[in-house]
């Protein structure tokens, strides 16, 4: 699974953790239907659409016969997976799609129904807003959460406390210190493409919705709703409840969108989460496709361990010095050199070496990929072998049990232990056992109570 | 009589475990050299041994010279 897949199905567990009248309600809005609808896989989306005017239920096997020949294993687990989701439903033998889930995705796919249900479009707007500007927006303010996250910049202006919050509930940043101070799973976080990071937030948004007791289908179907809206559009607000306000100016801190009295224009960031175009390029294997490849690379890395980055924006040149020991600066590119001390550095943060080496093929410039493969070797074999370095030592606290004076005595600990499953380390020759700590106290009292029959025999 | 002890089970690679033991040398922490990838230490040496083999590798690691 690549990392965007990840993502995208802890969504979709999430929805399939869900109690059943939850899925209920969650299924009377159009666009939420519409949004969970765009989620599925291709495969997902067919078996879908040649069910949506089925008005009858109809048989399983009958259903098995689409699939291709040899694919029916990968069609039923298909078929498993939208039942958990509650769309599909099984009676007796036949199938069906869930009445409220086919009613109002044909709603949604023919434009009927509840009139709200994909945002109301303002009247009134301002001209000066356009979809540039909007992504220059998002941009902007995503990035300066990242930024923030990285840490280096103390006079850029800190996010709001709703953003704080959800960073730190999430176990990206934590309070050290008196300080917040990004973790482990952090730097993971600035290694991912964006739409990951924004499923991410928004699936901790839910986890905090829940503590809060919110109505937990009322916070689905506004996100779902925010997902399904246009970019380049304003919406108005005036008919939200009170709790969807309260999303609204939450998620307004994310750059998500753009609140401007009482109309919104949504950004790019939520528009595009749904979108078919990401589901394509994500790969199902780890490996990243060169279709993954982000359209803006702009890292060279020769095989001497120099960097050439052709980047201007203070937070790519930020990332980079997690990893890299940066040299020199200029106004369209920076140049340093990954050293042992700069991948030890990164490697103490709880960066991992497949995610350096994943980073760098992502962003990978141009000129680059023409090289199969596109990082050189000797680079990526030394930073895992500086990885390995780290780790020489594998130490285990233990029991060493020595100068068995009978074979007999030591087969039989030996056989005990074994059973136990407690051996660490042997030597059949010497007759000497490591066990684990937890083993040794059963297998001491295992030892005294046959040590007694033997000396009365 | 079995005799039991307490202490660390070293799982390494052979040049590290010869490091191990020219530590030894100076200050005793093994109490058993179980084979060429497995050594029985003392619990309270361990950090020690980590930071004087993470030294040790320090000095040899060749640096590339960083361009000022």
């Amino acid at each position: 699974m690549g990392s965007e897949g990840a993502f995208k199905s802890t969504i979709a567990e999430y929805l399939e953790d869900l109690p059943a009248q939850f899925c209920q309600q969650l299924f009377t809005k159009p666009a939420a239907c519409l949004a969970i609808f765009r989620l599925l896989s291709t495969l997902g989306k067919h078996i879908i659409m040649s069910m949506l005017y089925l008005d009858a239920p109809i048989e399983l096997t009958d259903v098995l016969q689409w699939a291709k020949p040899g694919k029916t294993k990968s069609f039923k687990s298909k078929i498993h997976r939208l039942r958990k989701l509650r769309i599909l439903v099984e009676n007796s033998g036949k199938v069906s799609l869930d009445p409220m889930f086919r009613q109002e995705l044909r709603n949604a796919l023919t434009g009927g129904g509840d009139f709200g249900s994909f945002g109301i479009p303002a009247t009134t707007r301002d001209l000066r807003i356009t979809e540039a500007w909007l992504e220059k927006y998002a941009n902007e303010k995503w990035e300066a959460i990242l930024h923030f996250m990285v840490g280096q910049n103390a006079e850029m202006p800190q996010p709001s406390d709703s953003v704080l919050h959800i960073l730190k509930m999430s176990r990206l940043m934590e309070r050290r210190e008196g300080d917040m101070r990004i973790t482990n799973s952090g730097f993971q976080f600035l290694l991912q493409d964006v739409s990951s990071q924004v499923w991410t937030v928004l699936l901790q948004y839910l986890r905090l919705a829940e503590d809060q007791n919110m109505d937990v289908v009322e916070v689905l179907n506004f996100l779902f709703q925010l997902v399904g809206l246009q970019l380049g559009i304003a919406y108005r607000t005036d008919r939200f409840s009170q709790s969807q306000r309260k999303m609204l100016s939450e998620l307004k801190d994310f750059g998500l969108m753009y609140q401007q009295g009482d109309v919104f224009y949504p950004t790019q960031l939520v528009t595009s989460l749904t979108s078919a175009m990401n589901a394509e390029h994500t790969s199902n294997n780890g490996q990243v496709s060169t279709t993954e490849m982000s359209a803006d690379g702009y890292v060279i890395l020769e095989t001497n361990c120099r960097v050439y980055a052709y980047t201007s924006s203070p937070l790519q040149i930020a990332i980079l010095n997690l990893f890299v020991h940066l040299v020199s600066r200029f106004p369209n590119f920076v140049t340093g050199v990954i050293t042992r001390d700069s991948i030890r550095r990164a490697l103490s943060n709880g960066i991992t070496a497949d995610q350096i080496v994943t980073y760098m093929t992502v962003y990978a410039h141009p000129h680059m990929r023409n090289q199969m493969p596109v990082l050189p070797i000797t680079v990526t074999d030394q930073i895992r072998l500086w990885e390995n370095e780290r780790n020489r030592l594998k130490p285990t606290a233990s029991y060493f049990y020595k100068d068995f004076h009978q074979r007999q005595d030591f087969e039989r600990v030996y056989k005990y232990a074994e059973d136990l499953g407690a051996i660490l380390w042997c030597n059949i020759e010497k007759r000497q056992i490591v066990v684990t700590p937890a083993a040794h106290v059963v297998i001491m009292q295992y030892v005294r109570g046959h040590r007694k029959p033997e000396q009365r025999g | 009589m079995v005799k039991a002890v307490k202490g660390t089970l070293i799982e390494c690679d052979p040049a590290a475990r010869e490091v191990l033991l020219k530590v030894n040398q100076k200050e005793k922490f093994i109490i058993e050299e179980l084979d060429s990838t497995h050594l029985f230490i003392t619990s309270s040496h361990l950090e020690r041994v980590r930071g004087v083999l993470d030294q040790l590798m320090n000095d040899n690691t060749y640096k590339i010279d960083t361009p000022s």
